[in-house]
């Protein structure tokens, strides 16, 4: 992640604060050059839904449900774990998450990268039109579930049915995979792919990976939704 | 989607009136009287010419429906494109077409005018978001209440307004089985519920067809006692339904129902053709034509064009709207 941060970041903590007031804040800060941190959260839900912001973000603590929904423009750290629904319908920008995240994560994205060094739900990636998603761990069943387009990189293990219904998109995994769905088919590795994940961890900050990767692809010739 | 849409009377909707400004009943009166006993009957004479893709309305009808709508202390509602111009927050529903393109931003998002979210009972999940609507579908085996719940209040939040959430629901189960199915629709923070009647998806011989047929205000009788106890008066119940005749969608309203929508009815009275596409079931090629939109099939569909020349539509409505006014005036 890049580092625009101000040298003395807003710090609130989240302790006694409502999700109302924290997400105010928030609203307040879209526009300041100042980099922010909230400390301390305590599983609120909802945190952050359509923000957007110029400098750098960053939550300590444990996020719930439906938190950064429909984002734009954020780099954003979240250092703990998340609920379901994280950084659903992301618009752009990038998220890096230090802990777990639940069911749904990524969920519709349009846009963006977001980064889990922990593990993740099941059906990450649901609905995925055009954002990437790495998770550094394993996911559960469903991943890439109606998936449209975009990249899913799983360095661990992938539940059971793989990419069910999905339209378009690919998805890597380093681990094993438990089964996959009839709409993915499992491809060889081609030179734009190696390119493509190397510009994708190069930006995410990931130097370690797995040795080898298995492709897979939709098998719909239409991927237009 | 056309419907036959009911709005309670004490809603001043002069949408003649209201083409440039937006009625002056706020959402809140609208959703807390939607219930009201007493309705407004109100029908869109230029949609259903449109429809009928007739010149002018037949005068008989016309006169027939200016009687209905001063019995019903009502008035005229606009197009579809005048509905369109004004906010879903002050209707109880509008009904429209989602673009199935279109795809989540956040503009979109923030001038939303309702938020759908359909369960479907198959293997799928779509999100969709026009300028207009925004439609969410949801398999019912993989998402969870407190999920879903949560879904729409984030949703809510997104739009940074107060906008009307509904779900639409497949009732292809009994109303003892709706129940067990959906009792937890009172724990969502719902304005309206709209019950989709997937016939078509039911063998010809299954025994949820028949009960259908004749019950669909058994089960809005169910849905509205559930809100009633939970204290939800306020959330409206549409039905979407190839309703048999204008006395059935009456008395589905009578039931608890809030509007309905005659694609169905219309539907099944369509000329085909085509035997193959038409075929052996009423039901199944109402809800076919229904899921297409009447509109779109009229535009796209060649032997449809039939309807003005072959097909007396502007009869059925007729004695549509006048079985229901029936059913209503004793209510």
């Amino acid at each position: 992640m890049s580092s625009s941060a101000s040298q003395n970041p807003t710090v609130v903590d989240a302790t006694q604060l409502s999700v109302e007031e924290i997400n105010q804040r928030l609203a307040n800060e879209e526009n300041s050059s100042k980099a922010f941190e909230i400390h301390n959260c305590q599983k609120h839900d909802w945190l952050g839904t359509g923000v957007a912001s110029n400098v750098p973000w960053s939550f300590q603590g444990r996020l719930g449900d439906y938190c950064l929904c429909a984002a734009s423009n954020l780099e954003c750290k979240v250092d703990g774990d998340v609920g379901h629904g994280f950084a659903e319908m992301m618009q752009s920008g990038m998220i890096e998450l230090k802990g777990n995240a639940g069911d749904a994560l990524l969920g519709f994205g349009k846009s963006g990268l977001v980064v889990v060094h922990g593990d993740a739900g099941q059906r990450a990636g649901v609905g995925l039109a055009g954002g990437e998603l790495i998770v550094k761990g394993s996911v559960g069943s469903q991943a890439g579930f109606e998936m449209r387009a975009g990249t899913i990189i799983i360095f661990g293990s992938a539940g059971a049915l793989l990419g069910l219904g999905a339209r378009g998109g690919t998805i890597y995994v380093g681990g094993e995979v438990e089964s996959i769905s009839a709409n993915l088919e499992e491809d060889r590795i081609r030179e734009a792919d190696r390119l493509r994940l190397s510009l994708l961890l190069l930006k995410a900050g990931i130097e370690k990976k797995p040795a080898s990767w298995k492709v897979f692809r939709s098998t719909a010739t239409d991927t237009k939704h | 989607m056309h419907t036959l849409e009911l709005i309670p009377r004490n809603i001043d909707t002069d949408w003649k009136a209201s083409k440039e400004t937006p009625p002056k009943n706020s959402k809140r009166q609208v959703n807390s009287s939607i219930v009201a006993p007493g309705f407004r009957f109100i029908l869109s004479l230029q949609r259903l010419r449109r429809l009928l893709q007739l010149e002018s309305l037949p005068p008989e009808l016309a006169s027939r429906l200016a009687l209905m709508t001063k019995r019903f202390k009502g008035g005229l509602l606009a197009t579809s494109s005048e509905i369109s111009s004004v906010p879903i927050r002050d209707l109880p529903l509008r009904i429209e077409p989602i673009s199935s393109h279109a795809m989540p931003s956040c503009d979109a998002i923030e001038s939303a005018d309702a938020i759908e979210v359909q369960l479907n009972q198959k293997n799928s999940v779509r999100d969709r978001i026009s300028l207009e609507a925004l439609k969410i579908d949801w398999p019912i085996d993989t998402v969870s209440i407190e999920q879903l719940g949560k879904k729409l209040q984030m949703l809510q939040r997104l739009a940074k307004s107060t906008i009307p959430v509904g779900v639409s629901l497949p009732i292809s189960v009994t109303p003892a089985m709706v129940i067990d199915a959906f009792g937890w629709l009172t724990e969502l923070p719902l304005n309206f519920v709209n019950l989709r009647m997937p016939l078509a998806c039911l063998a010809p011989d299954h025994f949820a067809r028949s009960h259908f047929q004749t019950q669909p205000q058994a089960i809005v009788a169910v849905l509205r006692e559930w809100f009633d106890k939970a204290n939800k008066p306020q959330v409206a119940i549409g039905v979407d339904y190839p309703w048999v005749d204008g006395y059935q969608a009456g008395a589905t309203c009578a039931a608890g129902a809030s509007f309905v929508s005659i694609d169905g009815y219309l539907a099944q009275r369509a000329p085909s053709t085509k035997p193959s596409t038409r075929g052996s079931d009423p039901l199944t090629l109402g809800l076919a034509i229904a899921g297409k939109s009447v509109e779109s099939m009229i535009e796209q569909s060649s032997h449809l064009t039939r309807l003005q020349s072959e097909w007396d539509l502007a009869g059925d409505l007729e004695l549509f709207a006048l079985q229901f006014a029936s059913v209503m005036d004793f209510s």
